[in-house]
């Protein structure tokens, strides 16, 4: 696996290099292993050491012998698996297909080679190495857009105005599952999606399609499935608040609440799944801030947004901001000044999309393939290096440049929730 | 941190020594003997396996653990920790595994791992672990095309 490859052209010179951490494997120590002691290793600590790899070392791991390969349909590893296995806070890539190419879809006949194919595959990338590898999406029908991702599993919704069919996908292990349609027909809703070992939990709010030309944020609706015997396909619904603006399109869950930006003026919405209640939230600074985003990181939220005083003598800047349990939000974090220059540069005022989970957030310029990375626990910022799968053969993109849109995904080599909405198919 | 009830280890090479009762119970087997022995100071007669120097290092590891507070400040004297010799993380793994200490096992496991990625190829993997190849080898061919990830 290569480490951070640094004679690969960025395009700011602004990177950190690394410097010893978790994620580096150390080249100090004496790499001699003594075959005698090791090859009597107990088979189980074995075991334990292949669920601690991360995908791609776990996958190569496969070709040692006939009982390494076995291992992904071991039940005995698996259970060891999903006890022990650490996260890994990835981050999961794909084209944007705009509202554009939808429209030119509609108006050909033939539905158009390329747009249908955008999304066959996606880029994954790992924080601690600054690796991308390509992950295929070829069993995900054409139709469906990525809109979440939890728990290893990635949510895809389709594209037709009505009820809206939602998949869910673990592409690592190929695994995929479609829920039961939603009750009301919508456009572009919210979706908001939390899966753990033994429960799924989706959340579909707005874009109510009160006539096939009219849209209204009114609603939500809630699925729910767990390992306990309770499910709710859809049946549990609430309002959402008056004259509220959910462009997103993404929620983001912490500690039992989807939270949603809702716009003219910012503030948060947020949903209370246990109470299926929504509030709302102020947003800090409101008044000032730009292309504002939600991230979770370490069971917080935080606000990501720029800051723009144009008529005091405010220097411009990138802030985050933690809300606290008791509802205040704290700043946390300021990007250098410097290197906010240099982003603004980039970004040329089109806008940005933050995602996290763990101690990474990644910050998207909108419109474009170019990242900023940040470490929350060692508070340093660098560039995502170029995504190398960009422009392939396998993926046409119509010679426009490469927009990409991320998710905070954690690779997991097991789902087995998704056997639990095995009994919605038909 | 207050004085707080001592237990007595003894170790594979008859060592005895003190720790703190909240840091021995960090084992889970420790934890368990004591509660059935419940005595103040005890003498592990079991801890067969254990060579003095591991016993001091995994009391050491738990001690500073609590000591830090900071996540950085943690994982960069965690990665410090465990940057030794293979023999030695070998018989850190077996002390872990035998004392049932979970953090000081998963933070062994990792390195390990780490190891395991650093392989050169799969060969070395076998080689070190002492596996042989049984695949055909048209089917180790076919196996490494389909689960290898394309990377840079």
């Amino acid at each position: 696996m290569d480490a951070f490859n640094t004679s690969m052209p960025l395009p700011f010179s602004y990177t950190f290099t690394i410097t010893s951490g978790s994620c580096n494997t150390s080249t100090h120590t004496n790499p001699w292993m003594d075959v005698r002691i090791w090859s009597k290793l107990p088979e189980r600590l074995l075991d334990r050491v292949i669920a601690f790899l991360p995908p791609p070392a776990f996958f190569r791991a496969r070709s040692v012998c006939k009982r390494w390969y076995g291992l992904l349909y071991c039940s005995s590893f698996l259970e060891l698996y999903m006890q022990i296995s650490p996260s890994h806070h990835w981050f999961l890539f794909l084209k944007h297909r705009t509202l554009k190419s939808y429209i030119c879809r509609a108006n050909t006949s033939s539905g158009g080679n390329g747009d249908n194919r955008t999304n066959c595959e996606g880029y994954l990338f790992d924080p601690c190495d600054a690796a991308w590898y390509r992950l295929s999406f070829n069993l995900v029908p054409s139709g469906f857009y990525p809109a979440s991702s939890s728990g290893g599993l990635v949510c895809w919704v389709s594209d037709e105005a009505g009820a809206k069919n939602l998949i869910l996908f673990n592409p690592l292990v190929d695994s995929l599952i479609q829920l039961p349609p939603t009750l009301r027909p919508r456009l572009f809703p919210s979706i908001g999606l939390t899966v753990s070992p033994t429960s799924v939990d989706v959340t579909v709010a707005g874009d109510d399609l009160i006539s096939p030309y009219a849209v209204k944020n009114l609603s939500t609706e809630s699925f729910h499935i767990d390992a306990g015997g309770f499910y709710s396909i859809w049946g549990t619904t609430s309002s959402l608040p008056r004259l509220c603006s959910l462009e997103s399109g993404r929620m983001v869950h912490v500690d039992g609440k989807f939270y949603c930006m809702n716009y003219s003026p910012f503030s948060v919405l947020a949903y209370d799944m246990a109470a299926n209640k929504w509030f709302k939230i102020q947003a800090p600074m409101r008044r000032f801030l730009r292309s504002p985003g939600l991230v979770e990181s370490r069971g917080k939220l935080i606000l990501v947004a720029a800051v723009e005083k144009s008529k005091l003598n405010v220097p411009k800047s990138l802030r985050l901001w933690g809300l606290q349990d008791c509802g205040t939000w704290v700043e946390i974090e300021r990007m250098p000044l410097q290197l906010y220059m240099q982003f603004a540069e980039v970004e040329g005022g089109n806008g940005f999309d933050p995602v996290g989970h763990g101690e990474f957030i990644v910050i998207m310029i909108r419109g474009s393939d170019k990242g900023l990375l940040f470490d929350i626990c060692r508070k340093r910022w660098r560039w995502i290096p170029a995504c190398p799968y960009l422009g392939s053969s396998g993926c046409a993109n119509n010679g426009e440049g490469a927009e990409l849109r991320g998710l905070a995904y954690e690779p997991r080599l097991a789902t087995p929730v998704i056997s639990l909405l095995s009994c919605f198919t038909g | 941190m207050l004085l707080s009830k001592n237990s007595a280890l003894e170790s594979k090479d008859n060592e005895i020594f003190e720790v703190e009762e909240s840091i021995a119970i960090q084992s889970e087997l420790i934890k368990t003997m004591t509660t059935m022995v419940n005595s103040k100071a005890y003498v592990n007669e079991r801890n067969q396996m254990v060579p003095e120097a591991r016993c001091r290092k995994q009391a050491n590891y738990h001690v500073e653990q609590n000591n830090k507070i900071v996540d950085e400040e943690l994982s960069d004297w965690e990665s410090k920790f465990f940057e030794v010799d293979m023999d030695d993380l070998h018989e850190l793994f077996m002390a872990a595994n035998y004392l049932e200490i979970e953090s000081l096992l998963n933070g062994v496991t990792k390195r390990v791992g780490d190891f395991i990625k650093a392989c050169k190829n799969v060969e070395v993997i076998r080689q070190t672990f002492g596996i042989n190849n049984d695949f055909a080898a048209q089917q180790e061919e076919e196996i490494r095309k389909l689960n290898s990830w394309n990377h840079i």
